[in-house]
């Protein structure tokens, strides 16, 4: 077959043979001229395409506008509750006990680099914000999840998620760690993380399933600052407490701390002196063998464990939860309990609960629970 | 209103032809980066976006009035194709191409292929790059590029972890073996 410099212009013609079709055709099938762009190049280039069809609706532009008018009158709504709930200490007043309910609300809100903040309760399941540069998604298990065009960030981004009273938070950080907050707590971290190590600070509870990562075939290790103290994460699950309580337990992996507390971008000189295995405790003092890691993270399960607790240190859990203070007697202070009450129940449900563990009373007066 | 995802392309040319647009947007997440890789393998990036691009937007603006013989992805890559062989056609720049289809034809003589079977094989071919490039492709490059795992990945977009799983293997292998080798056993 004769092959002349005309043959595309005919093949475009349709001025072909038969013959000299099926062989454009099969030469143009088997060619392998260019070679697969990265990923990272083709999602570009994908995203690039998107932007040029007509059929797509630009929901991204919209919803930003949406977001911001939104987060605008949340953030002059949180400025005056702020203001309102200085005065009160959050508190809410009950008119009777049966009225003291579990949280259906996360009760948490993300802060974002501007200081915007949004109330994750409005970001329903499948939802998507849209941030400059980034998209936080409540996926369909309730988890938080950031989007990232990494090419877009330039300097490392910190965004904060803050839970309240009976308030809690999932939240799956850029390199896949996952991050339980409990309640009255607070977890800044970098929505990328840059560079040679990963870290975040930590107020309050968190557990925290921390991914491995490796650049360069090195580990890349990965900080848990607190204000008195900082984890050097070497394994992965772990429920750090830095509430007054301080106690982190190591479900698996290792973890090994300094009694220092330090923060976020700043040069640290820290020597990690403490080390702990799987299913010990350490409580800033001295390392706690124990039987049952598993009640550690009672409340990411979603129930009070209540074995080797007494009312005392229950009661604070309550308390946190519910949002509404407990007074116990020093007569049933001390007394320990066992089992465990789903976290859903109501204040009054989860009391007479622990009665019949242990006889006592309780009593509701000017929005204090008395147990007696 | 039923999930569109669930759709075949079939009942979505349906929704198109009664103006629903987002069932043409479907269409488009299905096939866009199959498409893509496509055209960037035989004409380079910047080309390869321009002609994809340029098959999408006609076959948006003609979406009424197209006869896809009941096979919109085979007319896809077909108007694909024809958009490369005109791009070849115009640009001075396509003696490269020519040398190479010279020296391809040289290389193998052959016999006019019957043409149902090569349709078919054509339609083949497709279905092998959209086993790795299929719409979920984009959402699974965006988790990968954030160091996400492929369980992690199929946790996420619902899918089952060899889904993720075969959308990362080898492109080249799948395509050649359809395009080429495939093409030459059987008809010699």
């Amino acid at each position: 077959m004769e092959i002349d410099d005309s043959l595309f212009a005919r093949y475009q013609a349709g001025q072909c043979s038969p013959e000299e079709m099926a062989l454009v055709e099969r030469w143009l099938d088997q060619l392998d001229k260019f070679p697969e762009p990265e990923d990272a190049r083709m999602l570009s280039l994908l995203e690039s395409l998107d932007e040029k069809m007509p059929f797509i609706k630009k929901p991204k532009k919209q919803s930003t506008w949406q977001w911001i008018a939104a987060a605008s009158i949340l953030v002059l709504l949180t400025t005056t509750l702020h203001l309102y709930w200085q005065k009160q200490s959050e508190r809410i007043l009950f008119a009777s006990i049966e009225d003291v309910k579990a949280p259906l609300k996360s009760n948490a809100i993300v802060v974002l680099e501007n200081n915007e903040e949004f109330d994750l309760d409005k970001l329903k399941r499948n939802d998507t914000l849209q941030a400059i540069g980034y998209r936080i998604v409540r996926t369909a298990d309730d988890q938080i999840i950031y989007l990232t065009d990494r090419g877009k960030t330039s300097k490392v981004v910190y965004n904060t998620i803050r839970t309240k009273t009976g308030g809690t938070a999932h939240v799956q950080l850029a390199d896949g760690t996952k991050v339980w907050l409990n309640t009255n707590s607070e977890l800044r971290y970098p929505i990328y993380f840059e560079g040679n190590i990963r870290e975040v600070a930590l107020r309050g509870e968190g557990y925290f399933e921390v991914a491995k990562q490796e650049r360069n075939h090195k580990r890349v290790p990965f900080f848990v600052r607190g204000d008195e103290q900082t984890i050097q994460v070497l394994g992965t699950k772990f429920n750090a407490d830095f509430t007054a309580n301080n106690e982190t337990a190591l479900l698996e992996g290792a973890v090994a701390f300094s009694d220092r507390g330090s923060s976020l971008a700043q040069a640290h000189e820290e020597k990690f002196t403490v080390r702990i295995r799987p299913n010990q405790v350490y409580n800033g003092k001295k390392i706690i063998e124990v039987k049952d890691i598993e009640r550690y993270i009672d409340w990411k399960e979603g129930y009070f464990d209540l074995n080797e607790v007494n009312v005392e240190q229950l009661s604070r859990k309550l308390s946190a939860w519910y949002g509404i203070e407990i007074r116990v007697d020093a007569s049933v202070a001390q007394v320990l309990l066992f089992g465990r009450v789903r976290r859903d129940k109501s204040l009054k449900e989860v009391l007479d609960l622990i009665a019949t563990v242990h006889p006592m009373k309780y009593t509701m007066e000017n929005n204090y629970i008395y147990i007696k | 209103m039923p999930k569109l995802e669930s759709l075949s392309d079939e009942e979505l040319l349906l929704l198109v032809s009664k103006n629903q647009d987002g069932a043409f947007h479907m269409l488009y997440e299905r096939y866009k980066a199959a498409l893509l890789i496509y055209a960037i393998k035989r004409v380079g990036e910047a080309v390869g976006e321009d002609l994809v691009q340029d098959v999408f937007i006609r076959t948006w603006n003609n979406r009424y009035t197209i006869d896809y013989q009941n096979d919109f992805k085979a007319y896809l890559f077909t108007a694909l194709r024809r958009r490369i062989i005109d791009y070849f056609a115009k640009e001075t720049n396509a003696q490269g191409y020519l040398d190479d289809l010279k020296s391809y034809g040289n290389e193998f003589a052959f016999e006019e292929a019957d043409a149902a079977i090569r349709t078919q094989s054509f339609s083949d071919s497709i279905f092998a790059v959209l086993h790795r490039y299929g719409p979920q492709y984009q959402a699974i490059l965006k988790l990968r590029l954030q160091g996400y795992s492929n369980p992690e990945i199929a946790n996420l977009l619902g899918l089952s972890e060899k889904t993720v799983r075969n959308q990362y293997s080898s492109t080249l292998k799948i395509i050649r073996s359809n395009f080429s080798s495939f093409l030459l056993f059987l008809f010699f």
